[in-house]
């Protein structure tokens, strides 16, 4: 349902995707690991045309992002949802009226089933009695768990989850994994998971890739990604490796 | 020369960023009125919000320049007058000066300082941070969403923060009339309202000083709330670009006031 094909894209001098392609499907989670600025939060913009390739296509459900209208990027949006590695929570308005703000702005929704769904969001990340607080006045960790209740809310297609777990203790790491594994349990969703988190990686990728020189490199299922020998990967590996734990 | 080639570059880039930028402020203006008549009762909430933020917070300062800035125009205009042995129609100067050109004019600059400047930094703050992607993630036009109730709020209450400066204006000149000039308050009452009354054209019930002053009003209203969020959304670069977003918008809004109100008030009494 998302692919992209041959993208390139530069900011100025720098040449950030250099022909990035890839395609993803019901179902498949895939999770992209790569060092820090190589383009992956990029790479997930171009996604839902926040950003427009400079050459090459990106396909969401049979529609090319770059030419859709209006109307078509809307539809786009509402299928495909995007967890902002910072949150990126209205500040002025709480955490329950930003879970809400995707179905009010529907405006077709009756506002009790608004708040039924809001509320169930919020209590399956643990969030309902920090529900009525402003975001500047909750931790980092818990604006993450609400911008996820945002995007859960949506009952998107397809969620694109930029780094859901920077900022967590590992018990709320573990937790968000769960929640993910969830989410995708149906087999109906697809889902990039950007992350730096091996263990997140493992626990919820049906597919691994690294992105790599602005493309995406040596995907495959986890236990064959595991094989890899590829260098930036083995040095990724070895961050999971500890004393005490047996290691493939 | 090639520093010369390189300065006249540096020119003609900050001339074409002014140009995108005037470009851009005309753009959003454009786009928050198309969505006013859609969004407005939807956004009646942010709407209200953002009437107190611009109405009440202000009131005080708009208050106390008001009344002072009478009482300055009192002195010195009263002082000349006094010497011309033309003390009591200090109040038909007063009244023209406050309502035509001073209280508008100061009102948007108290305006732009405090409202526009906060405008600029908290929607350059979302830009910065990404807010803005997300608003667009969920389909939500930023410019209904932050713009439209900005714009709505300013432009009904710049006439209105104007209006009471000018009176309390009124009422600062006076006092100083009764104890610097010894003018009696009813002979500067008096005078006050013949002056407005003895204008050259009504509209409707307002004599022209006071109209002209709240169609200045609004218009300075437009442009501070459109200048300072359009100046906002086109932040970039961390906090460091909100600095710069907030002294692009301030310094615009005055050039553009002094500007406008200029042609505003040649198209009324040239
Ligand atoms: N709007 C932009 N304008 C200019 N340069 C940009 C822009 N967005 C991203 N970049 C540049 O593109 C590169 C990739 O950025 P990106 O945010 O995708 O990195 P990332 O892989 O997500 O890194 P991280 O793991 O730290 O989040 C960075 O070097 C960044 O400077
Ligand atoms: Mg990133």
């Amino acid at each position: 349902m998302i692919e992209l094909i041959d993208v390139h894209k530069s900011f100025g001098e720098q040449h950030v995707l250099r022909g990035m392609s890839f395609t993803l499907e019901q179902g498949q989670t895939l999770v992209v690991l790569g060092r820090s600025g190589t383009g992956k939060s990029v790479t997930l913009k171009h996604v839902v045309g926040l950003l427009q390739p400079d050459s090459g296509q990106v396909i969401v459900n049979g529609v090319d992002v770059a030419s859709a209208d209006a109307e078509g990027l809307r539809e786009i949006r509402r299928q495909v949802a995007y967890l902002f590695q910072t949150g990126a929570l209205v500040n002025w308005l709480s955490v329950r009226d930003n879970v809400a703000l995707p179905l009010v702005e529907r405006r077709d929704m009756p506002s009790e089933e608004i708040r039924e769904r809001v509320d169930e969001s919020l209590g399956s990340l643990d969030m309902l009695q920090h529900a009525d607080k402003m975001p500047a006045n909750i931790s980092g960790g818990m604006r993450k768990r609400a911008a996820l209740a945002r995007v859960l809310v949506q009952e998107p297609d397809a969620i694109l989850y930029d780094e859901p777990t920077a900022g967590l203790d590992p018990i709320m790491g573990r937790t968000v994994g769960r929640l993910i594994q969830e989410v995708q349990s149906s087999g109906e969703r697809a889902a990039i998971v950007v992350t730096h988190d091996m263990d997140l990686a493992f626990q919820v990728g049906t597919e691994i890739a690294l992105h790599y020189e602005g493309q995406l490199v040596e995907r495959a299922p986890p236990e064959v990604f595991e094989q890899s020998s590829h260098p930036v990967i083995r040095e990724f590996l070895r961050t999971r490796e500890r004393p005490g734990k047996a290691s493939p | 020369m090639g520093s010369l080639t390189e300065t006249l570059e540096r020119q003609g880039h900050a001339l074409r960023e002014t140009i995108d930028h005037a470009g851009f402020a005309v753009g959003i203006f454009v786009r928050a009125v198309r969505r006013l008549p859609a969004d407005a009762f939807h956004r009646r909430r942010f709407i209200l919000d953002q009437l107190y933020v611009c109405g009440i917070s202000p009131l005080p300062v708009v208050a106390i320049v008001g009344l002072f800035t009478g009482m300055i125009l009192a002195l010195q205009v009263g002082i000349e007058l006094a010497d011309l042995g033309q003390a009591e129609s200090i109040s038909n100067m007063i009244g023209v000066i406050l309502f035509r050109e001073m209280g508008p004019f100061m009102t948007a600059m108290i305006l732009t300082a405090s409202v526009g400047s906060a405008m600029a930094a908290e929607i350059g703050t979302m830009a910065v941070s990404e807010e803005i992607d997300a608003l667009e993630c969920l389909s939500i036009d930023p410019v209904s969403f932050l713009v439209m109730p900005r714009v709505v709020a300013l432009c009904i209450m710049t006439p209105l923060l104007s209006f009471v400066g000018c009176v309390l204006g009124c009422i600062g000149g006076g006092i100083v009339a009764k104890t610097q000039l010894s003018v009696q308050p009813s002979i500067y009452v008096r005078n006050l309202l013949t002056s407005l009354e003895s204008s050259p054209q009504q509209f409707g019930p307002l004599p022209e000083e006071i109209f002209t002053g709240l169609v200045k009003s609004v218009v300075f209203g437009l442009l501070v709330s459109t200048i300072s969020c359009a100046a906002g959304l086109k932040a970039e670069g961390g906090a460091i670009g909100v600095g710069r977003a907030v002294r692009t918008a301030v310094v615009r809004c005055f050039l553009m006031l002094i500007i406008i109100g200029y042609y505003i008030s040649w198209a009324f009494f040239r």
